[in-house]
């Protein structure tokens, strides 16, 4: 093996790239905030930082955690008649 | 309908309980949830989102038709518990996040570490009442904008005007608060002996 790739392999699998630029990034295109060519830039990224791949796997998997675990409460079925009632005292 | 110089509008009484019904009610759950995760409590809520309503029927002729009437209606809920609820709470003082952001942001202060045992397969095993949980536990500061950003699915941008802070706070307020919440999780995981 070639050392430039021993090199590529041994970044891959520990993310001795500089990976801190790319955290603000990866919150980005998990929020759809990134343009297309930042979104590239990551995916690039991404191909040679196994830390980062699994940086975006837990914070979108957090993010979906919460939208789907999180249940929303019911209206108190008596809030909506009451705030009609309320609007339809008040004049401006 | 008129239109003054300033951009306001001048509906008639009939027009504005037209647009608050179509505008605005349809927010009612969306309102009523974000309340009860800011006070925990639902007679709060129910006057928090009441009183929500109200000034913005109050300040309709500041609504322009067809813009983002949920973003406005959060902002107007956030402004309300911030400037009422939260003086009349009786919960004890709490620093507000906003008062040291500026610290926490600046270049000189070494951000800490935000590496977690956490893992995807933990969270895939988790419930909804721990996920809750851990969320709850944030300072009202960083649960608002995880609410705002993952639940209610606001843009940086519509968080920044429903804040009234600039886009790169929310961006670094968004990455603290999932930061603490995988911390909460994680030593949730630890004792749960995932």
């Amino acid at each position: 093996m070639g050392v430039k790739k021993l090199i590529n392999n041994v970044r891959f699998k520990t993310g001795m790239a500089n990976c801190a630029e790319y955290m603000d990034l990866i919150h980005d295109v998990i929020d759809d905030q990134a343009t297309p060519d930042q979104e590239v830039y990551l995916r690039r990224h991404l191909k040679m930082c196994l830390k980062c791949v699994d940086h975006l796997n837990l914070e979108q998997e957090l993010k979906m955690a919460i939208k789907q675990k999180i249940v929303d409460r019911a209206v108190p079925s008596d809030l909506a008649e009451s705030i009609r009632t309320k609007i339809e005292n008040t004049t401006l | 309908m008129e239109e003054d110089h300033t951009g306001k509008q001048e509906y008639s009484e009939k027009e504005s309980k037209q647009l608050f019904e179509a505008e605005f009610m349809p927010h009612l759950g969306a309102l009523y949830n974000f309340a009860f995760k800011l006070t925990y409590d639902e007679d709060d809520s129910k006057d928090l989102v009441q009183d929500t309503f109200m000034k913005a029927y109050r300040f309709i002729n500041s609504f322009q038709r067809g813009t983002n009437a949920k973003a406005w209606l959060f902002r107007i809920l956030k402004n309300s518990f911030i400037n009422d609820y939260r003086k009349k709470s009786k919960q004890p003082a709490k620093v507000d996040y906003q008062e040291v952001e500026g610290f926490y942001n600046s270049k000189d202060t070494d951000k800490p570490a935000t590496t977690t045992d956490l893992r995807v397969d933990m969270v895939k095993n988790m419930i909804g009442d721990e996920i809750t949980n851990a969320l709850n536990s944030l300072d009202v500061d960083f649960r608002t904008v995880i609410i705002l950003c993952d639940l209610e699915g606001f843009t940086y941008e519509e968080m920044s005007k429903i804040l009234d802070v600039p886009i790169g706070t929310v961006r670094s307020r968004i990455h603290r608060a999932r930061n603490l919440l995988k911390e909460r999780l994680s030593t949730y995981a630890a004792k749960m002996g995932y």
